[in-house]
């Protein structure tokens, strides 16, 4: 209790709290009347500088404002919230050790935990309030036992990973709930788009008033259940081949199977006829845990789906199956052929999709292998093929080409970028999967690679870019465009595309696209430099 | 006569002289008889003389004042004392809080404590109104404020 004369004379009125409220953008802090101020800008890893967690009171007064006041508040830029935002780890733009936790008395307190990974296979940490939000009165904190059960990360092995770690990656409006992201490190340089990746998820629940809490360690997810699963449909293949079996009385016929007569033979064409749709594909990989205004607790995920239709039909042969001794072998194979493979990545949340990116390559695909007399005699070969690729995303690659080749063959495809295949094979390699690189074309017709990749910008805010890296000397720098389309708890939100340019065509990833959503307006932004709602 | 003596009479009787001004004459010689009746008894010999010598200043100890500081509280009681029914009473500056004792003491009631707390409800300060002050004035009459609760 203070005493202050002056205070207690005064006519008692509530306390306002932080008027200032906005998105904090090269430490200026832009009020909802355009005016700037500076702010300090929340820290972190590039994710964590745009992650934002909702602090409700359940009995926050909030403020009444007369007509007149409203219109100084909106002239002068401020709004008095009946909440806050943790913004980062910052609260008023201050630095916080821990997250708010309101307990049932409406009493505050800073919450921190020892749990880390060194409690990866169950163990005890502490858990510790300190009174939080009081102004004068005597310190006051409590430290708990809590009992850490196994975390369930045993299996499976993770491809590719490196080390591991336990991070707190958003929390309840209360506070009551904490929820931590168990991941695993990706190191390499050209990784850094999404260095750590989830491979578990952990809760803290505090329940009770600070002096007489109740703490708890749960595991929300095991490493197999956050990795989700993955699966592959094949489809039937016809063998479609033709050998040229040299009788024995002389001669040679076209055959259909390898022989076992014993005879000798040649295979003229190999070939697997496939009409049909093969899919790969990774599910419900949980890349995002978050409590709504509830507290309820949500997860966010991330599937991806190749797919690949082939219309592949046996080849036409035309020509004599039958050859006379010392007649030479001709016949004329034709192939019209084409394949459509599409990758699909789709966020979804508690199940429901959000949004999905697309992407094909559509490849079509006229072909000849012609075996005749040449002119200086004998067999030559004769190939011809009219290829047209498109991408999409990217540009149409075209070739046409005819002529004499010894080594000629027919089949397959030309660029190859079939999604179906390139989807992770099991849960532990889907981590080091969710981006795919096929071969691609741009619009300039240059190939090279086309790096698409899944991307965290903050805890709340999900997207994809795409990397070029084109075979091209002449190019200054790879570029990196962000995908107009991002996820977060409200949806989709459609932003501006991002281009940045990462200093350097050498594969490495330096330089990150920021984002950060904001749980009182719903409002989300993207930056090419640090922003984070307060 | 004495040169001083003279000069001594003839001073007081200019001295009665002008503070008897308007007198009748009949005071200013009984009075001149007076002073020559004192002189001949020698009575204004000494003072005569110390009139004319500069005095020596004489040493005095000053008076001790109780040291200034805090003081342990102690609980004193006084009879009431009607104010005069002068109908004109009022309260001497400065006003000391506490109603007794050396110096300001706390002298303060407060209502039930409230608190005040930001929009969000994360900040609060703890506030007791004040009720009631009293204070004493300079002539140690209390003063007693009373407030309303807000």
């Amino acid at each position: 209790m203070t005493d202050a004369l002056s205070l207690n004379l005064s006519r008692p009125t509530a306390l306002r709290g932080n008027p200032f409220h906005g998105l904090v953008k090269g430490g200026q802090l832009t009020l909802p009347n355009g005016a700037t101020m500076a702010y300090p800008q929340p820290g972190g890893e590039h994710w964590q500088q745009g992650s934002t967690a909702l602090i409700k009171h359940p009995n926050a007064p909030g403020i009444t404002r007369t007509p007149e006041q409203q219109a100084e508040d909106a002239a002068a830029g401020l709004e008095w919230w009946d909440r806050a935002i943790l913004s980062g780890s910052q609260l008023y733009g201050k630095e916080l050790p821990g997250w708010i936790y309101i307990d049932p008395n409406g009493d505050r307190w800073i919450v921190t935990t020892t749990l880390s990974t060194a409690h990866i296979s169950g163990g005890v940490c502490t858990v510790t309030l300190a009174r939080f939000g009081v102004l004068g009165g005597e310190p006051e904190s409590y430290t708990y036992s809590v009992t850490v059960p196994n975390m369930g990360q045993a299996t499976p092995a993770i491809s590719l990973a490196k080390g591991n770690r336990l991070t707190r990656f958003h929390t309840s409006p209360t506070g009551a709930g904490a929820v931590f992201e168990l991941s695993v490190e990706f190191q390499d340089a050209y990784w850094r788009w999404w260095s750590w990746r989830p491979a578990g998820w952990v809760e803290v629940t505090l329940e009770g008033p600070g002096a007489e809490c109740v703490a708890e360690v749960s595991v929300l997810k095991t490493r197999m259940q956050a990795l989700g699963s993955t699966s592959y449909t094949d489809a039937d293949s016809v063998p479609d081949d033709y050998y040229l079996e040299n009788l024995a009385a002389g001669g040679a016929r076209l055959v259909r199977e390898q022989p076992t007569t014993g005879n000798t033979w040649t295979r003229i064409i190999g070939h697997s006829s496939l009409i049909g749709v093969t899919e790969g594909k990774f599910s419900g990989y949980v890349v995002a845990m978050f409590y709504d205004d509830g507290g309820a607790l949500h997860e966010l995920t991330l599937s991806g789906v190749g797919t690949t239709e082939s219309n592949d039909p046996p080849y036409t042969h035309t020509g004599p199956t039958e050859f006379e001794a010392n007649e030479p072998f001709t016949g004329l194979w034709t192939s019209s052929r084409s394949t459509v493979s599409t990758l699909t990545l789709t966020y979804a949340l508690d199940g429901v999709a959000l949004h999905s990116y697309e992407f094909s390559v559509t490849e079509t695909i006229s072909e000849s292998l012609e075996y005749r007399q040449g002119a200086t005699g004998g067999t030559e070969k004769f190939k011809s093929v009219d290829v047209l690729s498109v991408f999409t995303t990217g540009g149409t690659y075209s070739l046409s080409t005819a002529g004499v080749d010894p080594n000629a063959s027919m089949g397959g495809g030309f660029w190859n970028p079939w999604f179906d295949f390139s989807m992770p094979g099991q849960p532990g390699q889907t981590p080091s999967r969710i981006s795919q690189s096929p071969f691609w074309f741009d619009q300039n017709n240059v190939p090279g690679r086309l790096d698409i990749n899944p991307v965290r910008h903050s805890n709340l805010v999900f997207g994809l870019l795409l990397w070029e890296l084109p075979n091209n000397d002449q190019l200054a720098n790879y570029r990196v465009i962000y995908d107009t389309a991002v996820v977060t708890p409200a949806g989709a939100v459609t932003l501006p595309a991002i281009e940045i340019d990462q200093g350097n065509k050498t594969y490495v990833f330096e330089h990150h696209a920021y984002a950060s959503h904001c749980p009182v307006t719903g409002q989300t932004a993207r930056d090419s430099e640090p922003v984070c709602y307060v | 006569m004495a040169l001083g003596d003279a000069r001594r009479a003839g001073g007081q009787a200019l001295e009665q002289g002008r503070r008897a001004a308007g007198r009748a004459l009949e005071d200013a010689r009984r009075a001149g008889g007076q002073q020559m009746e004192a002189a001949r008894r020698g009575e204004a010999v000494a003072e005569d003389i110390n009139s004319l010598v500069r005095p020596q200043r004489q040493a005095r100890t000053l008076p001790r004042v109780a040291p200034v500081g805090p003081l342990p509280a102690q609980r004193s009681s006084a009879d009431y004392k009607a104010p005069a029914a002068t109908g004109t009473a009022g309260i001497a500056s400065p006003l000391i809080e506490g109603s007794a004792g050396e110096g300001a003491t706390l002298a303060r009631e407060y209502y039930a404590g409230i608190t005040l707390t930001s929009s969000d409800g994360l900040i609060s300060l703890d506030v007791e109104p004040l009720k009631k002050l009293t204070m004493r004035d300079a002539n140690g009459e209390p003063v007693v404020m009373e407030f309303a609760q807000p």
